[in-house]
This record gives C-alpha cells, structure tokens and sequence, in this order.
C-alpha cells in the first residue's frame, strides 16, 4: 500500500537542557531550555509538549519569543503528576520536548493595530510571548495595552518585568487582584473591571485573551459593550493533549483540533463550535 | 489494474507465501465466532467468514503498543519493532477494506504519525468480496462501503471454481508474477466474473440514507432531544468504539519498565465514549455528559471526519457498533432520523 514517507509527527522527544531554573511564585517556575541541534523556532501563542521519562509529558506554552536568545522560557504551574515532577528539575537538568504546536498568535493581524492583551492567571505565561515581540519589533503596532489578573499580588507572574514592558516596550499596563492586603497600590477587583476603564478604538485593535473558560465568559460580554467586532478577538483555549498532530481526538472541539488549528482561535469562528467556550 | 484468476486449491499457497514474508492476519473462527487472528497454519484461515468480532484495525493499530523507548542508564533513545516484517491483513472484506482506508487516512494526513508509517510501511492488504450481507445490523450498502475501494494489493471475488482477481498495485503485481500461482482468466470466467459482480450491485441496492447530504445534514441536529434520549440507552462502555474500523482515537501514557531501567512511550486504544476522555488537570471535564459525548461520536462518524478528508461518510457500516452495544444504539438509526427530521432522506429507495 502507500509508502509515502511522513514529513513529521514523532513521538521521540529530543532532549533539551535547563540551563536555568527560578522560581516565580509558590507554584510556577521558570525554565529556561535549549535544544542541542536547533532553534526551537516558535511563534507567540504556540506549545510544546514537554516530558520526563517514563513520569508524562504535558502540553506548555512557549513563554519567551524567538526573537530573545537562543533558547525558550517554559512557564509550569504545579498541578500533578507530570509538572510536579518537571519542578524537581534543577538547572543542567534534562527535559523531552516535541514541537512546536498549533498555529499561535495572529501577529500580521496585530501589526499596525492596536493591541489589547488580556491575561488572567496562569493565561500570562502565553502572552508573555507576544509581548516580548512586541516590544522587540515596537514600531509594527499602535497603542499596546495588557490587562494582567491574578488572584493575589503574590501569584501575580512576571511582574518583575513589568517596570520594562512599560518603558522599554511602552506597554500600557493595568493589573489588578481579586484580595489584597495591605502594602499593595493598584486596583482590587476582577479583571473584566478594568475593560470600561480603557480607551478603545473598536475598529483598529485587535483582542488577544487568554485565562481560564470562566474568565472568557465575562470578558466577551465586556469586550461586546465595547462594539469590538468577533472578528478582531483571539482566544487561547486549553484542552487534554496527547499526539499534538491532530490523531488521538483528545483535544478535538467539535470538527477542530486545538492541537492543530489552535490553541488560539478566532471568536467568530469559534460561534460554529459550540463545546468552544460553553 | 490487472486481473487474474486464482483457483481455489491455491488459496492456501497465497496465505503460505504472505506468512513467509509478511506478519499475516487473516480471519479464523474461535469460540463460535470469527477473528483477525495472526495465522501461523494457513490451513486455520476461514474465507467463508462472517463480520469478525474487531475489524482488522489492531493489525496496523495494535491495543497497546510501545511508541518509542528510552534506555535510562546509556540514555539512549529506540525506535521500536525495526525487525519486525510489515503486516498483511488477508481476505478483508469491503467495509473492513474502507475502514483501513480511512485509518490510514486519518493517521497519515500531515503532520503524518511517524510511529504508524515506520510500524506500517511496505504492508499487503488482500481483499474478498462479499456476495451477500453478512448480517441484519450491516448498513454497507447505505454508506456505500459494499465495494472494494481501491485500498488493497489483491482483491478477491469468489466465483465458480476460485476466485476472480484484481490487481491494485506494484507489490501485488510482483506477488502475482513471483508466486505462479494465477491464471490468465479465460472469457467464460470473465463472464461469469461480471455477473457475479453485477450480482452484488443488486443485493446491496437498499440505500436508507442520502449521502450527497448526510455530512451536512448533522450539523444541524447539534441541538436535538434525541441525544438525551440516546444518552438514556448508553452505558459509555466504549464497547461501540472498540469494534469500530474507523475509531482512531488513543491514548498516550509514558511508562517505566524492566525495573525502572527503560522508560516507554506506550499507545492504546482509547474511546470519547469514555467519561474522562476530554479532562484536563484540574478537573474541567469538556465533554462530561454522556448525551455531548454520543453526539460527538456520532459527529465525527456522520459529519466531522467525513467532510475533514473528503468523504461522504466516516462510518463504514459495518454494523458492529449496534451488535455489541447493550442499547442497540446504531449510527443507521441516528443518521436516518437525522435526515428525516432535515427532510433530505431517501426513504427506503429501491
Ligand atoms: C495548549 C496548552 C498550553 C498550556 N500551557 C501551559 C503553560 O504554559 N503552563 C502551565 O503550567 N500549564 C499549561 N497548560 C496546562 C498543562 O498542560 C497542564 O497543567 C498539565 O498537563 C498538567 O499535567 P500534570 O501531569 O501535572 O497534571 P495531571 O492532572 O496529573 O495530569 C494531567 C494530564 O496529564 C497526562 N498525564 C499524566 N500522567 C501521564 C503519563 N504517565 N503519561 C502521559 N500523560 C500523562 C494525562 O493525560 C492527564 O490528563 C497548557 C495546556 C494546553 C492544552
Ligand atoms: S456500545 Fe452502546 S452503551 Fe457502550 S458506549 Fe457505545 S453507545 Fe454507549
Ligand atoms: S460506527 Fe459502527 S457501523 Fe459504523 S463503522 Fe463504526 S462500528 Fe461499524
Ligand atoms: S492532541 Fe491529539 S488530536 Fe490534538
């Protein structure tokens, strides 16, 4: 029968070293990884799948951008089996890696746009990607804007960079917790809060969100009071991974694969999908 | 394509030769029923076979499998099964024949599955027509999955005396020259092949679906009760997904073995019929009624898969699915309801 030869889609990982591990808060870490034989050659908005032997292997977003350094940033919060023991790595440890996925962030879109970027919790890690191009290729948007929400100020991630995503990368940026105590100076409240607060041309800023499905429930209808177009908003959505090549149908919502045609979609397109964002 | 006639004392050589080269399944009765078992005395193999319990599915996408392995004291990485012969599936009827086509489509559409290639290249399919259906519950003949399709090396339909030939490709040519064991058929049996074959146009005549539409026709009984009302009947065993030809689904799980020496990359069947099927970590279930997880079956048999790689249907209409399952729940009676309901049925057409 037929014997073409496959361009991809193994299932070997190749071998990366953690040339640098540091923690972000009390549940995620930073790694800071290299492939021996090449770039890794992402783009903002796509994942790889990241093993240890014999232990998993968990889909994580790529959280640098590949226009920093040689290597790429993983972002891994401690949830079970597989990231618990990704946070036993110590730096010169050795981690499996498949990719990158998926078809990421629409940068030619973003580009000569204003941008909005919504991130809640965990959804920064991502992002972070996009800013990070964003700030290296400046002068290719408008006004950029990143709204930030975590639980806590303690949980709140990267914020060691914010000071120069503001001025280096003139970011507009607006954080906010849901509790705080004492000590802490920027707003209290849900992140779908600071949405009525901005300034919005609805026609030339293009939305790039990614949280938890329940955040995206509250920041849809704020972004829709808005009059921003579906067509103008991006959204990540996570779901169970196995092939990462569009085999297994774990991933599967209705007729797309994340794997494949996501994790970040369209909002339009996601109306035809109704198990999308329920 | 090339046609030769093979008489039926020479069935058995065909199988021999295969077995040599080849690992070979083919079907054999066990228990009262019939299996793709692999054979190791052609004298074993059953061509009088009825629909076997699991398509031959397993003889390219094995249960379990090790995808790739990792030595943890050398570090260094396998690829697993490279001595192993190719698989040859022998005397696959034409749904099962339609089934393979479309895994090997599904597992071979870009980003190809490396694993399946490597385990998979250089496989021989042999086919056998059926000349009657093989059991109430089938539905071939509304999926149009009676005929072979094109997906085999050597097609057999049996006939007065043996069996009518067809040569599909270059291995089965070679196959054919190299064994002796065909004939040049003769103009009688030409004959007689083509009214055997116009035979099976009219035995499977009865279509109770519209094809043209049916992809299209799904979609739009995405909000409907009778999901519910199907949901009510199943009992997500993920036995209907287990027997399905064109269920591709699986699971990945990373393994130590071999006391903790060898690390394994291990693939096995798995089924969207199953409760915890679309859990990510932390809980959220995206898929976690049982009426939402028949629907998708049902989807991706009627609609998704099919229109993803050109299809009018993904199901092959084997009729396990509604033979196995304890609520005789069958894809037929879903999509047949659906059609009626959007009004683009057929009825029971002649
Ligand atoms: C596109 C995408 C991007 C993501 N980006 C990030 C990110 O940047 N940072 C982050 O922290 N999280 C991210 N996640 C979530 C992350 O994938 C999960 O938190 C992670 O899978 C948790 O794995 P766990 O094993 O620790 O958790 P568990 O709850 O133990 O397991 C979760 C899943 O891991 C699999 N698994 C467990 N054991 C094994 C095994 N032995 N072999 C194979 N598989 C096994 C199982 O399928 C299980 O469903 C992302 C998810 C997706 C889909
Ligand atoms: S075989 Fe029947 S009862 Fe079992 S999961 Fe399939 S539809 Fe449900
Ligand atoms: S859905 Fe049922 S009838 Fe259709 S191919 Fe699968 S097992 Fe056969
Ligand atoms: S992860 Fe397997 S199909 Fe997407």
């Amino acid at each position: 029968m037929s014997d073409a030869p496959p361009d991809q889609g193994d299932y070997r990982p190749e071998i990366a070293t953690a040339t640098e591990v540091r923690p972000l808060t009390a549940t995620e870490r930073l790694f800071h990884l290299i492939l021996p034989h090449r770039a890794l050659g992402h783009l903002p908005g796509q994942f790889v799948q990241v093993s240890l032997p014999g232990i998993g292997e968990a889909p994580i977003s790529v959280s640098s951008s590949f226009t920093r350094t040689s290597g790429f940033d993983l972002c891994i919060r401690r949830t079970g089996n597989v990231s618990e023991a990704l946070h036993r790595v110590k730096a010169g440890g050795r981690v499996g890696i498949r990719g990158p996925f998926g078809c990421g962030a629409p940068l030619e879109k973003c580009m000569g746009q204003d941008v909005l970027m919504i991130a809640g919790g965990l959804g920064l890690a991502p992002l972070r990607s996009l800013v990070q191009y964003i700030c290296d290729y400046r002068d290719r948007f408008k006004k950029v804007t990143l709204l930030i929400g975590a639980r806590t100020p303690e949980t709140l991630l990267f914020a060691d960079e914010y000071n120069a995503w503001r001025n280096e990368g003139k970011i507009n940026i607006e954080a906010t917790v849901d509790t705080a105590k004492k000590g802490w100076t920027g707003s209290v409240g849900l992140i779908t809060n600071l949405i009525p607060q901005i300034e919005i041309w609805p026609t030339s800023t293009v939305v790039v969100a990614c949280g938890p499905p329940i955040m995206y429930r509250f920041v849809m209808r704020k972004l829709q009071q808005r009059h921003i177009p579906d067509d103008r908003i991006y959204l990540s959505l996570e779901r169970r991974m196995k092939c990462g090549m569009g085999k297994c149908g774990h991933c599967q919502i209705n007729d797309v694969y994340v794997c494949l045609d996501g994790p970040v979609f369209r909002y339009d397109r996601l109306a035809a999908l109704p198990e999308a964002v329920s | 394509m090339k046609e030769k006639f093979l008489p039926g004392e020479r069935v058995e050589d065909l199988a021999e030769y295969l077995s040599q080269r080849y690992r070979l399944w083919a079907p054999a009765a066990k228990e009262g029923a019939f299996v793709f078992a692999q054979v190791v005395d052609a004298g074993d193999i059953s061509m009088d076979y009825s629909t076997t319990l699991l398509p031959p599915k397993h003889a390219f996408l094995p249960t379990a499998e090790i995808l790739a392995s990792v030595d943890l004291q050398t570090g260094e990485a396998d690829s697993v099964r490279p001595d192993d012969p190719p698989p040859a599936i022998f005397g696959v009827h034409p749904c099962d024949l339609n089934g393979l086509a479309r895994l090997d489509q599904a597992m071979r559409e870009p980003p190809a599955d490396a694993a399946y290639h490597r385990a998979n290249a250089g496989a021989f399919i042999v086919g056998l027509a059926c000349l009657k259906k093989c059991r109430p519950e089938a539905f071939c003949d509304s999926t149009e999955t009676f005929r072979p399709n094109g997906h085999f090396d050597l097609h057999l339909t049996p006939m007065e005396g043996g069996f009518w030939t067809s040569v599909q490709s270059d291995a089965g040519r070679a196959l054919a020259d190299d064994t002796g064991l065909f004939e040049v058929p003769t103009d009688r049996q030409r004959a007689e092949y083509e009214h055997v074959r116009r035979g099976i146009e009219t035995t499977f005549a009865g279509r109770r679906l519209n094809l043209k539409t049916l992809a299209a026709d799904l979609p739009k009984i995405y909000p409907h009760r009778m999901w519910e009302k199907l949901a009510e009947r199943c009992f997500s065993c993920g036995a209907c997904t287990a027997v399905c030809p064109t269920c591709v689904c699986f699971d990945v799980r990373d393994e130590m073995s071999d006391g903790c020496r060898t690390a394994n990359r291990c693939r096995s069947w798995d089924s969207c019929l199953l409760k915890d099927f679309a859990v990510v970590a932390g809980g959220e279930n995206f898929r976690g009624r049982r009426a939402e997880r028949i629907r998708h079956r049902m989807m991706r048999q009627g609609s998704y898969l099919a229109r993803r790689f050109g299809l009018p249907v993904f199901c092959v209409g084997c009729g396990r699915c509604p033979h196995v399952c304890l609520g005789k729940i069958s894809p037929l009676d879903v999509f047949e309801q659906c059609q009626k309901e959007v009004g683009s049925g057929v009825g029971r057409a002649a």
